[in-house]
């Protein structure tokens, strides 16, 4: 059974086409992380049209190779810049930078390639093992656990997320709410259609995403200024040895790597959190702590680890439970279920096969990011010195043509825009994006399952206490509400302290 | 000396004053803006009761067990919309709260300068425009005709004053995505009044 889905689906994946697009993905993938602003969620984003288009192991292969090359690209930025391409290299500036400034920066983006990718394999061994297990233990569930689970996922990532539990869960609210829109399959009614032949399958989740994220983005990039600029960035070939330096430190590498995996699979944490982790994990037990943040290769190694064993662990509950950790993983998960395929354990009952070329896809991906990554550093570099005012009428222009190419309706293009100017509103104002797709993908999930429920149970709500795992994890999401009230009241207690 | 000390000491208090009262109204606005998106949450959950008692009452929907009721799932959002938005107000309200935001930061780290933020709008509102006139457009005018248009006019307001430079980017640029789509993908992109296509 373990080896069995890689049997399968290496007759699907291994053609030149799939193996050519995983690489294209691959590539793609690490030029969008290395672009500061951009990052793996914008090129998934930007890229699911032409997947939808291309047979369903090639287009989820590209997706996955973008999200594996896009954790990684951040990291060129953040050692020769000091600016990280994504929030997921922040962490790998701290000895990064430093490791460039004394004239190693290749050493250091040699290191930063070789641990993600290596980071990235240990996290595909995991996901080629545990999900299937996974999978079959969600055999058992039934609508009211499923329930449970969607409810915990949402509340997860709002409660982890940066901004406001509150505004958090206000945005996946809303972003369940736009999920309703269209024909109902229970009663066979239309909600919320307001009279519109074009609302009746709902706003489609890419016009929504790319208007959230992608054009939103691209507005704010313009108000942020420096259209202009040309970053001074020397171009640097990296070491094909860095590799036998992050073998060195295997420790750090596998124990970073685990970290990785754990705060991916679990909903909310992502990549971020696992390297400021592992990075803390790896200082506090080195000889030479002091040495961390004065370009220590170990800080390195650590991060990029981290981030890249990340995605792996992140894949584990989208492919197994249909709960999406991330909104990366959202993204993934909402593009999978256009290709035709629903994630969850009917997806490794029924379609063990695709999901085989998904987990292939995934490893040799991150083979192609140690290859390529080395071999194109200095485009990487030479992408870094590209001026913003040439960039933006680009990224616009395939958000356009990517939404208008799903169904060839320009009402998807007003959803995109409509979404655009909601996006940019509510991130004026601080309130998280990640939550909204949660919401727009687990709506249906969570609604489908709650009214079966209540269907089984002829309308009695004794059901989701009655079946204890359903009853566990709703407490579990109740906990993860008023966990994330008790350290504010901590907090206030200890600054009235300190007032005093 | 001394006098000349206390004038600049006066000075700079009523400076400082003239900040602290900048602050204020910037707190005041951020506040109010904070209140503004609350209630356009509140609006969209009383869209949602509005539409479960008329359209979907008029279906049969709006009532029943749970196969038929199709208001109960966005009832119980639009439920929780509405007390997540009060705990919201209370937030925003709150005597400690942090509504106001430190100096716009440029991507660099560094603060923006007023008239580059006010010229920073005016671009991104000229691209906004360019671009809700492409969307209505593009399908009348056809994605040939429009898109090298687009583009131009995004790179020139956003800095390459070099027109042919520009109108090279903008028709490679085009033809790249045309070739992507159409030939690769073969997806049939607008030909517009003129019939203009590949």
């Amino acid at each position: 059974m373990t080896f069995e889905p890689l049997l399968l689906g290496a007759e699907l994946f291994f053609t030149p086409y799939t193996v050519l697009l995983v690489a294209a993905g691959c590539f793609l993938g690490l030029i969008i992380g290395v672009l500061p602003g951009l990052g793996p969620l914008m090129g998934i984003i930007l890229l699911t049209p032409v997947a939808l288009y291309l047979p369903p192991v090639a287009g989820m292969g590209m997706l996955i190779a973008i999200f594996v090359g896009g954790s990684c690209g951040g990291a060129v930025s953040a050692i020769l810049l000091r600016i990280p391409g994504t929030p997921l290299a922040a962490a790998t500036l701290l000895d990064g930078y430093p490791m460039a400034q004394a004239g190693r920066g290749p050493e250091a983006v040699g290191i930063a390639i070789s641990a993600s990718a290596l980071g990235g394999l240990l996290g595909g061994l995991f996901l080629i093992f545990l999900s299937p297990m996974l999978a079959r233990v969600a055999l058992r569930f039934g609508p009211p656990e499923y329930f449970a689970l969607t409810v915990l996922g949402l509340i997860s990532i709002t409660v982890v997320s940066r901004e406001s539990t509150i505004k958090g869960l206000m945005v996946g609210a809303v972003g369940m709410l736009f999920s309703t829109i269209g024909m109902d399959l229970f009663a066979s009614a239309y909600r919320f259609t307001f009279g519109l032949p074009q609302m009746l399958g709902g706003f489609h989740i890419v016009a929504m995403v790319v208007g959230l994220f992608a054009l939103s983005e691209m507005f704010i990039q313009i108000l942020q200024g420096g259209l202009s600029k040309r970053s001074k960035v020397e171009l640097i070939r990296a070491s094909w040895w860095a590799i036998v330096t992050t073998l060195k430190r295997w420790v750090n590498l596998i124990r970073s790597s685990l970290i990785g995996i754990f705060f991916g699979a679990l909903p909310g944490a992502g990549g971020v959190i696992a390297a400021f982790a592992s990075y803390a994990v790896a200082k506090s037990t080195d000889k030479k702590p002091e040495s961390f943040g004065t370009g220590n290769p170990d800080g390195v190694i650590a991060t990029e680890s981290a981030n890249n064993a990340c995605c792996g662990g992140a894949l584990i509950p989208t492919l197994a439970l249909a709960i999406p950790g991330d909104a990366t993983t959202a993204v993934l998960m909402g593009a999978l279920i256009l290709v035709g395929y629903f994630p969850g354990p009917e997806f490794f009952k029924n379609h063990l096969d695709v999901a085989g070329g998904i987990f292939i896809a995934y490893m040799v991906a991150n083979v192609f990011l140690f290859i390529l990554g080395i071999i194109f550093t200095p485009v990487f570099a030479a992408v870094l010195r590209l001026q913003k005012k040439h960039l933006i009428p680009i990224v616009t222009l395939l958000s356009v043509i990517g939404v208008f190419a799903i169904q060839g309706s320009t009402f998807d293009l007003w959803v995109m825009l409509a979404f655009g100017a909601i996006g940019f509103a509510l991130r004026s104002f601080d309130y998280p994006l990640a939550p909204m797709v949660i919401g727009a993908v687990l709506g249906p999930i969570c609604e489908n399952n709650f009214r079966r429920s209540l269907i089984i149970s002829g309308d009695d709500y004794g059901i989701f206490i009655d079946r204890p795992i359903a009853a566990t994890v709703l407490v579990l999401s109740a906990l993860a509400i008023l966990f994330t009230i008790v350290p504010t009241r901590r907090l206030r207690f200890l600054k009235r302290g300190e007032a005093t | 000396m001394a006098a000349r000390g206390s004038r600049q000491a006066e000075l700079t208090s009523a400076e400082r004053l003239g900040v602290n009262e900048a602050e204020k109204t910037k707190a005041k606005r951020r506040r109010l803006g904070e209140v503004a998106v609350v209630f356009m949450f509140f609006l969209l959950a009383g869209t949602v009761f509005q539409q479960t008692n008329t359209s979907f009452v008029a279906q049969g929907a709006a009532s029943g067990d749970a196969m038929f009721n199709a208001a109960m799932f966005p009832e119980l959002i639009a439920w929780s919309l509405v007390v997540l938005g009060l705990l919201q107000l209370v937030a925003i309200f709150r005597p400690n709260a942090t509504a106001a935001q430190g100096d716009e930061v440029a991507a660099t780290g560094e603060p923006i300068d007023p008239e580059e933020r006010r010229d920073s709008l005016r671009k991104a509102l000229l691209c906004l425009a360019f671009f809700i006139v492409y969307v209505a457009t593009i399908k009348l005018l056809g994605y040939h005709l429009m898109t090298p248009l687009f583009m131009v006019a995004c790179y020139y307001i956003l800095g390459t004053r070099n027109i042919p430079l520009a109108a090279v980017l903008a028709i490679g640029t085009s033809l790249f995505m045309s070739f992507v789509f159409e030939y690769w993908m073969n997806v049939i992109l607008p030909v517009g009044i003129f019939g203009i296509g590949f």
